[in-house]
């Protein structure tokens, strides 16, 4: 219990909590001793320049690429014990979608962890699986060949994928890289769904325009962490500055600033 | 009859099951893009089974066992090892890898050949499938006849029970290898433990090889972990399809191989016999071929 102690009430409560987060490639540090909390019920950004660790950050929360130091905890408790409450959306670009699998075929690996060696895939799993998937508009398209996909509805089917989970928290990497207008919005609305459902959702992100309409919490990264918190207290000017070395112009800068307007989100 | 019980039985059962095992644990090797990897180890089977040859004086299957496990892990090891610190890729390590190793067995074998023991170049290579003879099998009743039984050769119960513990182990993690052959990040998360069942992968890929090395020589091992796969993928594009084509096309090539290897040469009208193993793996190929002229899923679907 001595473990549990250490760490604060907000962090037992958190779905995501991380603490002193070191990750490193031979020497070279590409995360460096972050520590960030996720609020429970939130949908968070990752938001950083190419190289800052985004995706490595999310790797090593889940277990894939090992930490050097740091602890991550879940709902308070030590994240490899807690590994069955966390789903994942990898790139889209990460798999070759020229495999022999259909997209229900792809669903149902979602239900890995409730499926012993002996048992078969039965109706009622496909069930599942057919439920996530028409979650995210895709339900016509289960018996197709992964292949024949177009981006965005490999996109939807890795979505899919991570709900038949039913995860407390869904850590999803880039889920709008190379998407069309319509799919990302269709992705928005599944993700401030399961928000209203009290589900936490945790994604990097590459669009700077779109954090203030999309998320509520924010942690800008550049191998450090720069600053994280709520989007209006995190999301400044100064901040995006640091995160991106000065890179990006006051234009740009005072852009970004301005508060989402509901106008124009309607005609994107 | 009893000709071909006794010189053609043994040879035919452990072609076919040797071609099936190969081929099964050759879909993941073609999906996980690592055929190369069966072509390393099969090479590599060879220092493995000189080396535990020359320390226990025998061919014991347990000690060739070990051999394999050695040689496996030997091998994954000496080509993630090359990768990191000759900066080359993955191809290119397994390539220098096996070839090393190889010369290295057949360097080995030549040495202790001078101690007179029945292991050369030539049995590494092409195998000796045809001196499978079943003495005891004069007839249909040798097959209820315990000490006929007796008599089988031992690579038969070998070549099996490797067949059934790659069949077990193919059942048992089926989705352990699907999810990570297609997407191993997601795999880890979940915690498929794609690392392990890779490496429990590459083991067995390295136990059937060395099982099959002895009967039937390391060319027709290497063709049927990447030919009847390969071929069935071109087939269709549901896995447990291609799994179905690829064991058909290793039954296909192992009896037809063997059966033209005996006899079609006698059909021309000359009297000689050609390697069973040869023509096993010719034929395999050129079914490979036939499936890349004419499979219907030759193209990758359209995006």
């Amino acid at each position: 219990m001595t473990e549990s102690q250490r760490i604060s009430d907000e962090a037992m409560k958190s779905p995501l909590a991380i603490q002193g987060l070191t990750v490193s490639y031979g020497h070279r540090p590409v995360v460096h001793s972050v520590d960030f909390i996720t609020p429970p019920g939130s949908l968070s950004a990752i938001v950083g320049p190419n190289g800052a660790g985004k995706s490595t950050l999310l790797k090593a929360v889940l277990g894939i690429t090992r930490r050097l130091t740091g602890e991550v905890y879940i709902f308070g408790q030590p994240v490899e014990a807690m590994s069955r409450h966390v789903a994942y959306v990898p790139q889209r670009s990460s798999v070759d979608w020229d495999f022999p699998a259909t997209v229900i075929d792809v669903v149902v690996m979602g239900l890995f962890r409730d499926l012993r060696w002996w048992q078969l895939t039965r109706r009622h799993h496909r069930q599942r699986a057919l439920e996530s998937l028409s979650r995210v508009g895709m339900e016509a398209f289960a018996d197709r060949q992964i292949g024949q996909l177009s981006g965005g509805q490999q996109q939807r089917v890795f979505l899919a994928r991570a709900l038949t989970q039913q995860a407390a928290l869904t850590i999803l990497d880039e889920p709008f890289a190379g998407v069309d207008a319509a799919t990302e919005k269709a992705i928005v609305e599944v993700l401030k769904q399961l928000k209203r459902e009290g589900r936490t959702l945790l994604c990097v992100h590459h669009d700077l325009a779109t954090v203030r309409d999309y998320f509520d919490h924010v942690l800008l990264l550049n191998v450090r962490r720069i600053a994280a918190g709520p989007v209006d207290e995190a999301f400044t000017a100064r901040h995006l500055q640091a995160t991106y070395g000065g890179r990006l112009s006051p234009m740009q800068l005072t852009r970004l600033m301005e508060p989402a307007d509901p106008a124009n989100q309607r005609s994107e | 009859m009893s000709d071909f019980m006794m010189f053609s039985l043994v040879p035919l059962v452990v072609a076919v099951v040797i071609g099936m095992t190969c081929a099964l644990l050759g879909n993941f090797l073609v999906l996980r893009r690592q055929s190369l990897i069966g072509d390393a180890i099969s090479h590599v089977a060879l220092p493995g089974i000189v080396v535990s040859f020359i320390l226990t004086g025998m061919l014991a299957s347990t000690a060739m066992m070990l051999g394999a496990g050695v040689s496996a892990l030997v091998t994954v090891v000496m080509i993630e090892l090359i990768r990191r610190l000759g900066r080359v890729e993955t191809s290119a390590a397994m390539g220098v890898t096996f070839t090393s190793l190889f010369a290295v067995g057949v360097l080995l074998l030549e040495w202790h050949d001078a101690t007179g023991v029945h292991l050369d170049v030539e049995h590494a290579l092409y195998g000796n499938l045809e001196s499978l003879i079943w003495f005891e099998g004069t007839g249909p009743g040798a097959l209820y006849d315990p000490a006929a039984l007796a008599g089988l050769p031992p690579q038969l119960a070998r070549v099996v029970l490797v067949g059934l513990v790659v069949v077990a182990f193919v059942g048992v993690f089926r989705r352990h290898l699907v999810l990570g052959s297609f997407d191993p990040d997601y795999a880890a998360s979940v915690r498929a433990h794609p690392a392990l069942v890779d490496l429990l992968l590459v083991s067995l890929v390295a136990v059937a090889a060395i099982a099959a090395f002895e009967a039937v020589g390391s060319i027709i091992v290497i063709a049927m972990f990447i030919c009847p796969a390969a071929a069935a993928r071109l087939m269709t594009d549901r896995l447990a399809a291609q799994i179905a084509w690829s064991q058909g096309f290793a039954v296909l090539a192992s009896v037809l191989g063997y059966v033209l290897a005996g006899y079609g040469p006698g059909w021309f009208g000359y009297e000689v016999s050609l390697s069973a193993a040869g023509m096993i793996a010719t034929l395999s190929g050129l079914i490979l071929l036939a499936a890349c002229l004419a499979g219907p899923r030759r193209r990758p679907a359209a995006a």
